[in-house]
């Protein structure tokens, strides 16, 4: 009797640590807790729409970029250069995020305009210094294909070429690109070989000495907090929506997962590598105006660097991302 | 002999039911069906009561999240947030619809600051983090003692839920959820009745209530 007390009592105790550690944890993301709006995940035909709207170039002015210019799959659903540049061939005014598992993500944009992945979809289309198209010269040119005037048909209701359905397709699509079959996730599924002894060391420096969790929390390594973390330049950030001292110079924690791929770094790629990264962090930012208190000079040691240099590494998988054939105007 | 076991069985049956009837006779009870995922949290509580009288209601914030999915208080009441977090908040609310807007600013772990609650009554109000977005709670002032506040989990569709000990003079539930509509509903000793959970005309899930 005493011994189940006893035994009960371990077990509350054990749960309720569970209960309150939940988001602190990083882990294999469940793909249950995506919350597509409306609750329905989208048909086979919807994702393949998306999928070819952010493939089609028709979505920029000049026909030179589609989405997947910026955000291509074979450069980690970026673009490899500090700043992107737009259909008229200027500079973006920051780095490209990459777009995996944003399924589980809340905001949008490195300040976080965005409240919905079929919102954030239009932005880049209609910004002057990216794609410059306005949607219904996007609608125009899409009426033109039947390959798009068949899919909208299908998948809506409401059948229609228009600007809301190109969003919720494009977004369909970008819900699909999910990373969750990594060296971690295998070792956190049990097979303890997946990942070397110092990946599995920079883990544990991850989440605790490194102070990574602090934001980089949870299964996609992000708890979608705002921060400023100190790297130079003038750019304000969130403060930009929400005007607060604290808000100056904060910016989206990204997610990590296949962060080796997404070169270069920060919201301005001003960091070429992962090690130049962790050593950004090492000594605590490099503009201390305005730094988040979970900013703070971390003392690790070379050989630590390298540990989380692998851990992240271990973050690591290839998706397979065929290009589909663009339709022509028929 | 089957008979008799028959009799046996009915006997047993009436024993049980009446015990329940008087466990229950003053308890209103609910069940939620979610036809998709669950919502987040929800309110009940009878509107004709005004005997709640509180002085403070605490919030604390643990792991990046609020502690309680709801708290209720009547006007004037305080609340306190605490945070015993091991990183920095930033509480407030800005819900054009109540008319509510405050900010607390930046709360280090193991700081606390208060607010009271001075919004019109029946209202409910969501905070968040100007730090953490995907934080959220909401505070209701309300007066009525007779409530009860279920957290919800997306993936637990089906949850029971009851008031106890409801005076009978009191027959006004109204059931509060941040994503669907209000339901306003009359339950009266001795029935019963379903309600449908909606948004935007269309059906989400149904409340099933026993009295
Ligand atoms: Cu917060």
């Amino acid at each position: 009797m005493v011994k189940q007390v006893f035994f009960i009592f371990i077990v509350c105790v054990f749960n309720s640590g569970l209960v309150f550690c939940e988001d602190e944890k990083i882990g294999v993301p469940d793909r249950d807790d995506i919350e597509y709006p409306d609750d329905d995940a989208p048909s086979k035909e919807e994702v393949q729409l998306g999928k070819m709207l952010y493939f089609d170039t028709r979505l920029s002015l000049k026909k030179n970029q589609s989405c997947a210019t910026c955000h291509n799959p074979e450069l980690g659903f970026g673009d490899g250069l500090k700043f992107s540049l737009g259909t008229m061939g200027g500079k973006v005014g920051r780095n490209a995020p990459h777009i995996y598992n944003l399924a589980w993500n809340s905001l949008f944009f490195w300040d976080g305009r965005a409240g919905s992945l079929e919102e954030q979809a239009l932005g880049p289309i209609q910004a002057a210094g990216e794609m410059n198209m306005p949607l219904d010269k996007v609608i125009e040119r899409l009426k033109k294909v039947k390959f798009y005037r068949d899919g909208f048909e299908k998948v809506y209701k409401d059948k229609k070429i228009e600007s809301k359905n190109i969003g919720k397709a494009i977004a369909a699509f970008e819900r699909t690109i999910i990373v969750d079959n990594t060296p971690f996730d295998k070792y956190m599924k049990g097979d303890k070989d997946a990942m070397s002894p110092s990946a599995v060391n920079g883990m544990k420096l991850f989440k605790g000495k490194a102070n990574c969790t602090k934001c980089h929390s949870g299964p996609n390594f992000t708890d979608n907090s705002f921060h400023n973390i100190g790297v130079k330049g003038d750019d304000i950030g969130r403060q930009k929506l929400v005007k607060d001292a604290t808000m100056k110079g904060a910016f989206k924690v990204p997610g990590l997962r296949n962060v080796l791929l997404t070169a270069p770094y920060m919201h301005d790629g001003s960091l070429s590598t992962l090690e130049e990264v962790i050593k950004f962090y090492n000594r605590g930012g490099d503009n201390k105006a305005n730094l988040s208190k979970e900013m703070k000079p971390l003392k690790l040691t070379d050989k630590e660097i390298m540990d989380l240099v692998s851990f992240l590494g271990s973050l690591t998988q290839q998706l397979d991302i065929k290009r589909p054939k663009i339709p022509k105007d028929d | 002999m089957k008979r008799i076991i028959n009799t046996k069985k009915f006997v047993f049956f009436l024993i049980i039911t009446g015990c329940w009837f008087q466990i229950v006779a003053k308890d209103v009870t609910g069940k939620l069906t979610f036809t998709k995922s669950a919502d987040f949290v929800m309110l009940a509580y009878f509107t004709e009561d005004h005997s709640l009288s509180k002085k403070t209601v605490q919030v604390d914030q643990k792991a990046k999240k609020f502690s309680k999915k709801l708290v209720v208080g009547n006007t004037s009441a305080e609340v306190v947030f605490k945070n015993g977090d091991s990183v920095s908040h930033n509480i407030f609310a800005k819900d054009t619809k109540a008319d509510v807007t405050f900010d607390v600013g930046l709360m280090s772990p193991g700081k606390d600051s208060k607010i009271k609650i001075d919004w019109n009554k029946d209202l409910i109000i969501r905070i968040g983090c100007k730090i953490h977005p995907k934080m959220r709670s909401y505070i209701a002032n309300i007066d009525s003692a007779f409530h009860t506040i279920v957290e919800l989990e997306k993936k637990k569709k089906e949850v029971e839920f009851s008031l106890k000990d409801v005076p009978d003079k009191l027959t006004k539930l109204r059931i509060w959820f941040p994503k669907y509509d209000t339901v306003d509903v009359e339950i009266k000793v001795g029935t019963t009745s379903e309600v449908d959970i909606k948004r935007n005309g269309k059906l989400y899930g149904k409340i099933l209530l026993k009295r």
